[in-house]
């Protein structure tokens, strides 16, 4: 079971605030118990006391909670990124247990979106944790994503994709995408803000891409590699901002067996419909 | 008509010049359903790829989309 399913269940959502309100948990500096929890990330220059106290005023935007969004999400909450909405309408089937890590027989026929949140609550119980048993789509989209800091499209099919990326545009959200199919996986940042840089649309642009979730298969690490490189690519963005040491509008292939990676410049198309402007 | 020598996924290989990427993938019999190309590490639009011609030392790397999560 994936989360191409046209089927609408019914909706479920709800905000889980601990003890304390999120946004608020580094306003000071960092207790003891906090220099604990993070001292592996704080260690590092693109995090330090700073990006950690971003991490707590960021809102991160998981959509699509399979193989790539269960452990984005997973890797987000450990790392303390304030807010989190997870995203998803799907149920946890047998067949997912092999790559989605995250979930265990015990959360069979389960709402991803809530197992998802009961088990991020337990990493980390000071977040501001909110999920919607939903699909995303060009309606829900603008309001799922009004107040985030960025968006990790963790989707398996290409017209969710496509919605997400033209919604991300029109609100200048930064896109963090990941794709995994076979033994291959690809990812793309996207600043959406920015007209020297493709979009997703232009990437697929004529392109007949294959839904391939389901008829192409999947190697359960190669798509964590792809979320790890998602989630990496995100935090490092929310540590640091745009000042990030990360690279925007190149699309990075990498192929588990040969383990090469490449990295394409992803140019804005000239007809492309979304992101392209006459004037 | 000149020979040149382009680099596709890695692999040299001789051409007959001109040759637009439209016809090196008929050339290697490739599926178009899914593929997309970089030409010199910048993605190519497929529209454009009857209208972009190889040159000399030009690297050419064709790769299937995917979008599986």
């Amino acid at each position: 079971m994936h989360s191409c399913s046209v089927t609408q269940p019914t909706v479920h959502s709800a905000t889980h605030t601990a003890n304390h309100k999120a946004g608020q948990v580094f306003e000071r500096a960092l207790n003891k118990q906090d220099i604990k929890r993070y001292s592996r990330q704080l260690m590092l220059d693109s995090v330090e006391d700073e990006g950690q106290a971003k991490f707590a005023r960021s809102h991160a935007v998981v959509i699509g909670l399979g193989g790539l969004g269960s452990l984005v999400a997973r890797y987000l909450a450990g790392a303390g990124v304030g807010t989190l909405t997870l995203v998803d309408g799907d149920t946890v089937d047998i067949s997912n247990l092999q790559r989605q890590v995250t979930y265990n027989e015990m959360h069979l026929g389960e709402l991803k979106a809530k197992s998802l949140y009961n088990e991020l609550r337990k990493v980390n119980s000071r977040l501001n944790i909110k999920f919607k048993s939903l699909y995303a789509d060009s309606k829900n989209l603008p309001t799922l994503i009004s107040t985030a800091d960025c968006v990790l499209d963790c989707t398996d099919n290409i017209e969710t994709r496509k919605h997400i990326n033209t919604a991300t545009l029109r609100a200048s959200i930064p896109l963090f995408i990941a794709a995994a199919s076979g033994l291959s996986w690809q990812a793309l940042n996207l600043p959406q803000n920015n007209k020297r840089i493709g979009c997703y649309a232009c990437l697929v642009e004529y392109i007949d891409v294959r839904e391939d979730c389901l008829s192409r298969g999947v190697l359960g690490p190669v798509v964590g590699m792809a979320a790890c490189h998602q989630a990496t690519q995100a935090l490092l963005f929310l540590a640091k901002g745009f000042n990030a040491d990360i690279k925007w509008g190149h699309y990075l292939t990498g192929n588990a067996d040969l383990g090469s990676l490449k990295s394409f410049m992803l140019p804005p198309s000239s007809t492309c419909e979304v992101c392209h402007d006459p004037n | 008509m000149t020979q040149i020598k382009v680099n596709v996924n890695n692999q040299p290989m001789n051409v007959i010049s001109p040759i637009s990427l439209y016809e090196l993938i008929a050339l290697k019999q490739i599926n178009v359903d899914g593929t997309a190309i970089a030409k010199n590490a910048a993605i190519v639009s497929k529209r454009d790829w009857s209208t972009t011609y190889l040159n000399d030392n030009d690297t050419v790397d064709i790769f299937t989309l995917v979008a599986g999560g």
